[in-house]
């Protein structure tokens, strides 16, 4: 695992992530979580905020939670894929609600909590989308 | 036997007890009309039997009296009133007495006959009575016409004797059935007037011994009842609150898992830095104090006070909003509270699982608005007039007047059976007018809030105070 | 369930009450007693009737019953019962009469036929043939109870007649010997004997006979009785009609015969002879008037137990004297025959009516006054008029004490009437519709005979025209098959 982690983080390094949670706490820990990762991680902190953080940068990667304040994270998913359709979407939810209208939506669907073999899971497939 | 109602044994009860005493009331009016009947009828006979007596005197008077003109005339004169009398005598034993009477009408007959004959006339018959004469004669051993005319009229007069002393033992005879009669028409009368009352009136204990126990057994199960409820009441809320637990546990434990994650992708990265290190732990167990605290909160709210202590209805306030908020978040609820400082004297826990249950119940109402309507709940606490005021308003849009009255029931519910029992606002009701001696009423009501008019159910706890002294 | 069930009980309960009170008393009319009405004729004395008002009490008694008993007079019974026949509302149950009067009755059809187990209760094998022959029957069917059987006897005084000197006097006098006269020729020799002289030695005069003369049934019948001996022939049933023709045969010369020597003996009588009744004579026979008398058993009961009898113990009682010759109304001559009938005449019988609606307690009373126990009783009796009827009445000796017999008298008296009541030849009274009127005509006829105002033969010859009538005005072919039935022809 040690070996491999460290590859993985080499290969998604670059990409660019914008990470929206309502919810302090847990943005906190899953933004330092992502930095490790990430050279860029933007966060938001619900979904009005992340459209608009989302309009004036340019991500590859959207992590995002679903229930959210003022605007769902459904919502902000839409309005994403229409400025840009090939944007790579995780959700990261504590609910079942809406499920199968999330993994839709969304390219990988987790629940929380996210165990680590989760976060290798998503880190692989994005090594995979992006041919890294 | 279970399931008579109380107000079934009374209507039950009054029903037989009316009817018993309208039936011994007629039977009583009966019975004395039937006396009164008797009454007339013994004085009609009396009145009869009288005249009889005088006409049986009158006969026997002409045998024996020297003034036989005035005994003949008399004897005619008692027959006609005699007759008379009996006309108007219906009974049974009235043909035996008519057979007889007209034999001995014959005979008056025939006796008048006799004494109008011209010999009687002639012949100084004023001073010697009939049968004086006859034994005179018969001494001398007269055969004349005189005699023979004598003798026919003194047996024809003796024969009617003998008929009218039949007639008389018939009377005799009446007047002592009638008084047997009128004897046992009173034993009975005094039967009914005793009898009937008693009926009535051990119906009447047994009645009240009945209703009482059968009072005392359906309390008894309504106790029964009401404590199943308040179980299941209680277990539907623990069920609902260990849903919520769940609920607000799965952040913490998320977030747990992720500083978790931080610590294993520093380790799996060679970049392990103990100051790093320490903020995770740290962060770790913040997550673990929410945890416990919402352990406690539901601990809490489920130990049953057993005093009554006077308290802040504040605090209840504060603890279903503390059992509630993560839920409201998540959808969206927002609560505006207008909170003053009202103290009243109860259960505390029991107050508060009231008013959770009214909160739960806008709540659910919330749920339901589409999602991009506000979803708005008011708390407001004040005092009014020596009572706690509790007024809990939503913008659900109201209870439909169809089942606004049954709202209290219990086990009436609007939802499916898997979300709800209806026990709710029935536990509710029952602790607030029980426990805590107030009401609680539910109406619709249209408002203003931020320039916007809404409309919805407006719940309202009034709680009457204790005099301070 | 415990409850419901109780309450309901009690309201059952309660209701029924109510119900049983408001029905009331449909049951307590027994006081309206089952009652019958007994006609009697008044008799002198307490004669027939006495004994059945008395029993009438005890059986009202004993049974719960009502017995009412009339008793008018002798006119007034036989009118009465007419007016039975005729007037629906006017009914008796049960009649106590002598034979005659029961012939309107019988005639008429308004007697009920004595049920077996009537005879059963009263013993009538017990009861004398002789009646059950003649009186209790009609159309060969029973009736009639026997109340009073009775028959019609001599009695004498035994000790005058004993006497040696009456004895040797009386055989000079006729030359024939002084003893109970077996013929009428001979009853009027005694009478002539004895008339006039003091026999007795109380310083009084006495006389040879007495007898019923005054106008009525009494003197009738013992006239009948008398005209037995000459017209009532031993062959022939009939006595008064002819039974084929209804022709009345009482002018015939037996009759006129008899109607002579009844009005020639009166001379060796007393001289109010012709205003006696039978009571009368009794008086003056136990009063030791006169030395014999004829009578029915009445005499000898009132010799033995009346106050004023002064010959108990001198009785003598013999059969009815005969005659020596009887007229034959078939040949319409004499047969020269010894004829001595006997005389059943004027016996009471008792009667049911067939109409009544209480015959069962009719034949009760009827059964209890017939019985042989109290007729056993009643004969002893000389004030109930009541005399032997039965076998069993001439056996037991030993009530006749009671009453004043001596055993030997009793035994003597009691042969007499058995004897008479075992004759073959009887004579038995009109048992016809009209019978009263035959009789009453008869008897006025009979008086004026006697007073001298016609002779027998005219007497007898009016008294026929006017039975002719009687008979007519009845129909004369409904008498005829009636008068058959009388006799059980």
């Amino acid at each position: 695992m040690n070996s491999e982690i460290k590859i993985l983080k080499e290969k998604v390094k670059s990409l660019k992530v914008i990470y929206v949670e309502d919810e302090d706490d847990m943005r906190m820990g899953t933004e330092i979580f992502l930095n490790k990762f990430f050279s860029k991680v933007e966060v938001a902190v619900d979904g009005k905020d992340g459209l608009e953080k989302f309009k004036n940068g340019d991500f590859d990667i959207v992590f995002t939670d679903i229930l959210m304040p003022k605007m769902n994270g459904l919502e902000m998913i839409a309005k994403i894929k229409e400025l840009n359709s090939e944007i790579f979407i995780v959700t990261l939810t504590a609910s079942e609600v809406k499920k199968e209208e999330i993994e839709a939506a969304a390219d990988l669907y987790f629940r929380k909590p996210i165990s680590y073999n989760n976060m290798f899971t998503i880190m692989n497939e994005i090594v995979n989308k992006f041919k890294l | 036997m279970k399931d008579f109602s109380i107000r079934k044994i009374s209507n039950y009860g009054f029903f037989i007890i009316i009817f018993g005493s309208v039936i011994s009331t007629l039977v009583l009016i009966v019975l004395f009309f039937r006396l009164e009947n008797i009454k007339e009828d013994l004085s009609v006979i009396q009145n009869t039997h009288k005249s009889f007596l005088q006409l049986k005197n009158n006969t026997e008077r002409l045998l024996t009296t020297s003034d036989i003109k005035n005994s003949h005339y008399l004897l005619l004169k008692s027959a006609r009133k005699f007759d008379k009398k009996l006309d108007n005598l219906k009974l049974e034993y009235i043909s035996e007495i008519d057979n007889l009477w007209y034999v001995c009408q014959k005979e008056i007959t025939k006796i008048d006959e006799i004494l109008n004959h011209i010999i009687f006339n002639a012949k100084n018959i004023k001073d010697k009575p009939l049968l004086h004469r006859r034994g005179e004669l018969f001494m001398n051993n007269s055969s004349n016409d005189f005699y023979i005319l004598l003798s026919e009229v003194t047996n024809s007069i003796e024969y009617l004797i003998q008929n009218e002393t039949f007639i008389l033992n018939l009377f005799n005879d009446l007047n002592e059935k009638h008084k047997l009669q009128e004897q046992n028409k009173l034993k009975n009368t005094k039967y009914f007037v005793l009898f009937f009352p008693l009926i009535i009136l051990t119906f009447t204990i047994l009645l009240a011994i009945f209703i009482s126990r059968t009072a005392k057994k359906i309390e008894t199960d309504m106790i029964e009842k009401e404590q199943i409820l308040f179980q299941q009441s209680k277990m539907a809320s623990m069920g609902e609150m260990i849903g919520n637990i769940a609920h607000q546990w799965r952040q913490p434990i998320a977030i747990i898992s992720m500083w978790a994650n931080n610590i294993i992708a520093d380790i799996d990265m060679d970049e392990v830095e103990n100051e790093n290190l320490r903020k995770y732990a740290i962060n770790i167990n913040d997550q673990t104090k929410h945890l416990s605290s919402t352990i406690d909160d539901f601990r809490n709210f489920f130990i049953p006070n057993k005093e009554k202590k006077i308290f802040e209805i504040e605090r209840c306030i504060k603890k279903t909003m503390n059992l509630l908020t993560a839920s409201f978040n998540i959808h969206n609820i927002e609560v505006i509270t207008d909170i003053d400082n009202v103290e009243v004297s109860g259960l505390e826990n029991e107050l508060t699982q009231s008013i959770l249950n009214i909160i739960k119940n806008a709540k659910d109402i919330l749920v339901m608005l589409p999602d991009d309507s506000r979803r708005l709940l008011f708390i407001r606490v004040y005092k009014k007039k020596n009572n706690a005021i509790v007024e809990i308003k939503d913008n659900g849009g109201g209870v439909s007047k169809n089942i606004i009255n049954k709202i209290f029931e219990p086990y009436f519910t609007t939802k499916h059976k898997s979300q709800g029992t209806g026990i709710g606002l029935y536990m509710t009701e029952t602790i607030i007018t029980k426990h805590f001696n107030g009401h609680v009423v539910v109406k619709n009501v249209t408002y203003n809030y931020d320039s916007v008019e809404y409309r919805g159910a407006l719940f309202t706890v009034k709680i009457p105070l204790e005099d301070k002294k | 369930m415990k409850f419901k069930r109780i309450i309901s009980y009690i309201t059952s309960i309660a209701l029924l009450l109510t119900f049983i009170g408001c029905s009331e008393k449909k049951e307590d009319t027994k006081v309206q007693k089952d009652t019958i009405t007994v006609i009697v004729p008044k008799l002198g004395g307490k004669l027939i009737r006495g004994a059945i008002l008395e029993e009438a009490k005890k059986f009202e008694e004993k049974t719960g019953t009502r017995i009412r008993v009339v008793t008018p007079s002798w006119i007034d019974t036989i009118n009465k019962i007419n007016e039975s026949l005729n007037d629906p509302k006017i009914n008796f149950d049960m009649f106590v009469i002598i034979t005659s009067w029961g012939g309107s009755l019988l005639g008429e059809n308004q007697v009920a036929v004595v049920p077996d187990w009537v005879k059963k209760r009263i013993d009538w094998d017990d009861v004398l043939p002789v009646y059950k022959n003649n009186i209790l029957t009609w159309g060969n069917k029973t009736y009639a109870l026997p109340y009073d059987g009775d028959c019609i006897n001599l009695y004498y005084r035994k000790d005058v007649f004993k006497n040696k000197n009456n004895q040797k006097n009386f055989l000079k006098e006729f030359g024939y010997k002084l003893t109970p006269p077996k013929t009428w020729k001979n009853y009027e020799d005694i009478a002539k004997f004895f008339n006039g002289w003091d026999w007795d030695g109380d310083g009084k005069v006495e006389y040879g006979i007495a007898g019923s003369r005054l106008k009525g049934y009494g003197s009738v019948l013992q006239f009948f009785t008398r005209a037995a001996a000459y017209a009532k022939h031993p062959d022939d049933k009939a006595y008064y009609f002819d039974i084929d023709t209804m022709k009345a045969r009482i002018n015939n010369e037996g009759f006129i015969k008899a109607l002579e020597d009844y009005i020639s003996v009166m001379k060796y009588g007393p001289k109010e002879i012709l205003n006696f009744s039978p009571s009368d004579v009794r008086k003056s026979f136990i009063s030791g008037d006169v030395v014999m008398a004829i009578d029915w058993a009445n005499m000898g009961t009132m010799a033995a137990n009346s106050e004023i009898s002064v010959v108990r113990d001198k009785v003598g009682y013999a059969e009815l004297p005969g005659y020596d010759k009887v007229f034959n109304s078939k040949t319409n001559s004499w047969d020269n025959i010894y004829n001595s009938p006997s005389s059943i005449s004027g016996n009471w019988t008792i009667l049911v009516n067939k109409n009544s609606k209480q015959q069962k307690l009719a034949f009760e009373f009827a059964a209890h006054m017939t019985s042989k126990k109290l007729t056993s009783k009643l004969i002893t009796l000389g004030w109930t008029g009541v005399n032997p009827s039965r076998y069993s009445h001439f056996k037991d000796l030993s009530a006749w004490a009671d009453s004043g017999f001596s055993q030997s008298s009793a035994k003597e008296y009691l042969g007499v009437i058995s004897k008479s009541l075992s004759n073959k030849n009887v004579m038995i009274d009109i048992r016809i519709p009209g019978s009263s009127q035959y009789y009453d005509t008869l008897s006025y006829g009979i008086n004026l005979a006697l007073k001298g105002e016609v002779s027998p033969s005219e007497a007898l010859n009016s008294v026929v025209i006017k039975w002719e009538g009687i008979t007519e005005s009845l129909n004369r072919d409904n008498q005829i098959r009636l008068y058959k039935k009388s006799l059980n022809k």
